[in-house]
């Protein structure tokens, strides 16, 4: 791992091992995952696997027919959600709605709103998809999903954690961004945890990677296009007023990023505006919080 | 503020400070941009130099928030909704140096995108 001493490695380990509890994904979940990396699967497969999940199901085609996605009509099969989509948007899709469900229930200190958490995440996702658009349109799904899931370490510390009031405390006190107070109280930020959870679940590379790097990343050179979008998606929401859970300053953009995208006035004005369109069209994720 | 010569001072400069003659008696209030006929008359009232308030370099995040404000209408600039933002937005950048260009267009920008929101909802502009 790029940019983490053994000692680092073994602090998290220590950690992710002392957390008993830890939430783990339907089966379904990780079945959805292997079968859309699978080139022999069809949609009728995953169809089926997904329509013997009823809960997953109705969160599914909640969202596709949301005015996120603004198909004119109804769509009414997970199925024709699958062809009209594409296994990579549903698989994604799935994973999301399964995160916070995995999440939505478990105990947490008062100082963290997991409904802003979540309202901070589906915003990146957006953003950073809307990055990708501009700059890496291969890019898009990736980083709709790994901006929607960036933050996930933030939700572990703070439901399993007993460190998590004091980083919410400190972050507050020094009016600074729940990253640095993590730092300094358990050597290490959300992103490694978070990063560590998702191996835990098998996530593919393609999202650890930049759960571990959109604090810091700088600290690889790998996967440079969707941590940028993530990146900058991160930076482009704080700044537009859908603050991190647990932050008190704004996070700072990687002159590597701003550099490598080429931003100026005129970029920076438009994915923001573009942002808040797309997120004025997202409720149905931000109900999967409530 | 910056006392520059009568000689060597730009048309259109703002006066930092208000012009007073030997009474005490403001002549030009503070704000008021020199035209060609004021030097005119101050340099034949004796005056040598005056105190201009320092241009912004035209990068500068002051600068690009002059140039933003200039391209709204004025019942969107002093609408009590945009001046909150205004106030929210600079309150989330606390912590940004006015030296970090990036970060501090990042913030304009931002800050333009969500005003033209509020804008088109209210039908300002």
């Amino acid at each position: 791992m790029e940019e983490q001493s053994a000692g680092q490695e073994a602090g998290i380990e220590e950690l992710i091992e002392n957390v008993s509890e830890l939430p783990t994904l339907p089966s379904v979940v990780t079945r959805i995952t292997a079968m859309t990396s699978n080139p022999q699967t069809n949609a009728a497969d995953i169809g089926k696997l997904i329509s013997n999940d009823p809960s997953l199901s109705s969160k599914i085609l909640r969202l596709v027919n949301s005015a996120y996605y603004g198909f004119p009509r109804k769509i009414t099969s997970v199925t024709k959600a699958i062809v009209l989509l594409g296994f990579n948007k549903v698989k994604n899709i799935a994973l999301s709605a399964s995160v916070v469900e995995a999440f939505k229930g478990s105990g947490k200190p008062p100082e963290f709103d997991f409904y802003k958490f979540w309202e901070h995440s589906v915003a990146v996702g957006i953003a950073a998809e809307v990055v990708a658009k501009h700059y890496s349109p291969k890019s898009i799904d990736d980083a709709f999903v790994g901006g929607l899931l960036h933050d996930v370490g933030k939700v572990v510390i703070a439901s399993f954690m007993p460190e998590a009031s004091s980083i919410f405390e400190l972050a507050k006190e020094n009016r600074t961004t729940f990253s640095k107070a993590a730092e300094e109280i358990l050597g290490m930020h959300e992103g490694e945890v978070g990063a560590r959870l998702s191996e835990h679940w098998n996530f593919p590379e393609v999202l650890v990677h930049p759960i571990r790097y959109t604090v810091r990343p700088q600290g690889t050179r790998q996967m440079r296009d969707v941590l940028a979008c993530i990146h900058l998606g991160d930076i482009l929401v704080s700044a537009l007023g859908m603050t991190a859970a647990g932050d008190y300053a704004m996070p700072l953009i990687d002159w590597g990023v701003w550099d490598d995208l080429k931003l100026d006035e005129e970029s920076i004005e438009q994915l923001c505006a573009e942002t808040l369109v797309g997120f004025h069209n997202a409720q149905a994720f931000l109900e999967l919080a409530s | 503020m910056a006392l520059v010569s009568l000689d060597n001072v730009t048309v259109g400069s703002i006066l930092a400070a208000p012009i007073e003659d030997s009474l005490g008696r403001i002549l030009i209030n503070a704000g008021e941009p020199l035209t060609e006929q004021l030097v005119a008359v101050l340099k034949k009232r004796g005056y040598v130099e005056v105190d201009i308030r320092p241009q912004p370099s035209p990068h500068s995040a002051e600068a690009m928030e002059e140039r933003v404000a200039g391209q709204m209408a004025s019942s969107v600039q002093f609408d009590s909704d945009v001046l909150r933002l205004k106030q929210a937005v600079g309150e989330r950048f606390h912590n940004v140096s006015e030296k970090n260009s990036r970060m501090q267009t990042i913030r304009v920008m931002a800050q333009k995108a969500l005003i033209n929101r509020i804008a088109q909802q209210k039908g300002l502009a």
